[in-house]
C-alpha cells in the first residue's frame, strides 16, 4: 500500500519547491482580479488546496509562472460564474488626471494625492475594459508577464495576442480621455 | 513603415522585442513623424503609470499559512486513503500504482510490484492511472504471458481497445486467472498521439489449488 500512498500524495517537496516562491506573484495577480486583499488572499489559497490535490499538474508544467497564472485566472473565472458577480471589484472613484497628466506624471518625481488620482484615473479606465483585455494589460503592463508567457495563460497565437493588446491599449487610452470632460466640469464648478 | 506600423509596434518597441532591423525602421520613421513621437510619448507613459498601479502586500505569514493549509489537507487526504487501502484488502483486491503519466514527455518501461496468485484463482488487479490531462482516444494495449487468461477473453494473451482517459485518477480492473503455474509479466501500455508507456506487473501463479470467482470484466471502469 506504499506505493499507491506515495503515487497519490506526489512527491511534496518538489511541488512545493516550485510552488512557494510563486505565491507572492500570485497574489498580486489576484489582488488585481480581485481588488480587496482578502479576496485576493482568499483565491490564492483555494488555488493552492486545488494544486495539492492533484500535484501532477504542476510538477508537469513546463513553465511554472505562466501555468499558475492560467489556473489562477480560471480559478478566478469560475469564481465569478459561480457567484454571478461583476469581475474587478477594484476602486472606482472618479479620478481628474487624463493622458496629459500621465505624460506629466512620468517626467516627474511622486507626489503623494497627484499619484493617487491618477491611479484611481488610470484603475476606473481600466475597469471599462472588456474582462479580457483588462486581464491582458494587468498581466502584461502591471504585472509584467511576457507576451510568450501570455500565449500560454490566454491559449491565444502571439500576433493574435499583440493585436488584442493593442486594441486593450487602444479603448484605455479611448477611456482615460473620456474622462477629460467630467474632469474639466470638476474644475469649473469648483 | 506607414504610421499605423508604426503605432500597432509601439508596444514591441517600448518592450525592446523589436527585431534589430524593425526598431532601425521605426526609430527612422520616428525622427520625422511628430504624431509617431506623441503616440509613443503617450504610450510610454501609460504603460510606465501602469507600472507603478501599487497593491497591498498580503497579510504577514500569508505564504507559510497558504503551504500549511495545503500540507494539511494533504495529509487528511492521505489518512482517507490509508482507510481506502484497508478495506480494499479486505475485498482481496491488489492495487497498483503506476505513477503520473505525463503524455508530453516521451516515457520508457516502468516496472511495478509482484503479484502472486494461485492456478485458476481469479484476482482483481487495478490499474490507477494519474494523468494530469483529459485525453481522448487513448489506446490501451494489454499483454499477458501464456497460461494467464483475461476474464471474458479465454485463450487471448494479447487485447487491444481505445477509451478516454480523464484528468486525474484512471482506474483499469483487470480481472485475471492462472490456468497454469507461472511466472512472468503482464504488460500495459498506453499510447496517444505518438507518445507511449509501458508499465509491467511481476505474475506470480502457484500451482496450490484455489476457488474460482466469477467476477464480470467491466472496461468502462476506465473512464
Amino acid at each position: 500500500m506504499a506505493n499507491i500512498l506515495n503515487f497519490f500524495r506526489g512527491n511534496t517537496s518538489q511541488f512545493e519547491q516550485i510552488l512557494e516562491p510563486h505565491l507572492k506573484g500570485l497574489y498580486h495577480l489576484a489582488y488585481r482580479f480581485t481588488g480587496q486583499q482578502h479576496d485576493a488572499e482568499d483565491l490564492v489559497q483555494d488555488l493552492v488546496l486545488k494544486l495539492y490535490q492533484k500535484q501532477s499538474g504542476l510538477l508537469n508544467a513546463e513553465e511554472p509562472r505562466s501555468w499558475l497564472a492560467r489556473s489562477l485566472r480560471n480559478l478566478y473565472i469560475d469564481s465569478i460564474r459561480k457567484e454571478n458577480r461583476t469581475p474587478h471589484g477594484h476602486l472606482h472613484e472618479a479620478g481628474t488626471e487624463t493622458l496629459n497628466a500621465l505624460e506629466d506624471m512620468a517626467h516627474q518625481p511622486d507626489s503623494g494625492l497627484a499619484r493617487n488620482q491618477v491611479q484611481a484615473e488610470l484603475i476606473s479606465a481600466l475597469n471599462e475594459l472588456k474582462q479580457e483585455q483588462r486581464d491582458l494589460v494587468i498581466m502584461h503592463d502591471v504585472e509584467g508577464y511576457t507576451l510568450n508567457e501570455l500565449t500560454h495563460v490566454f491559449d491565444t497565437p502571439l500576433g493574435t495576442l499583440k493585436s488584442r493588446l493593442h486594441r486593450a491599449h487602444q479603448r484605455l487610452k479611448k477611456n482615460l480621455k473620456k474622462m477629460e470632460p467630467s474632469a474639466n466640469n470638476m474644475r469649473v464648478s469648483g | 513603415m506607414n504610421c499605423e506600423n508604426i503605432q500597432n509596434n509601439i508596444n514591441d518597441y517600448l518592450n525592446h522585442t523589436l527585431q534589430s532591423q524593425g526598431r532601425d525602421s521605426m526609430d527612422s520613421h520616428l525622427e520625422n513623424c511628430g504624431t509617431c513621437q506623441a503616440a509613443l510619448a503617450e504610450y510610454a507613459a501609460l504603460k510606465e503609470q501602469l507600472a507603478k498601479l501599487s497593491a497591498p502586500a498580503a497579510t504577514q505569514g500569508f505564504n507559510a499559512r497558504v503551504m500549511r493549509r495545503g500540507r494539511e489537507q494533504t495529509q487528511i487526504g492521505a489518512t482517507r486513503l490509508r482507510a481506502v487501502g484497508g478495506m480494499l484488502g479486505a475485498f482481496l483486491m491488489v492495487i497498483v500504482a503506476v505513477g503520473v503519466w505525463n503524455p508530453t514527455k516521451h516515457e520508457n518501461s516502468t516496472a511495478l510490484q509482484t503479484i502472486s496468485m494461485q492456478v485458476f484463482e481469479t484476482k482483481t488487479i487495478s490499474l490507477a492511472f494519474n494523468s494530469p490531462i483529459d485525453m481522448d482516444g487513448v489506446t490501451f494495449t494489454l499483454q499477458l504471458p501464456e497460461g494467464m487468461e483475461l476474464e471474458g477473453h479465454p485463450a487471448q494473451t494479447q487485447l487491444a481497445w481505445t477509451n478516454n482517459l480523464r484528468q486525474g485518477r484512471n482506474i483499469m480492473n483487470l480481472k485475471l486467472k492462472g490456468k497454469e503455474q507461472l511466472q512472468g509479466e503482464l504488460i500495459a501500455r498506453i499510447e496517444h498521439k505518438g507518445l507511449e508507456r509501458e508499465f509491467r506487473v511481476s505474475l506470480k501463479v502457484d500451482a496450490v489449488n484455489g476457488a474460482e470467482i466469477d467476477l464480470p470484466v467491466d472496461f468502462s471502469n476506465i473512464s
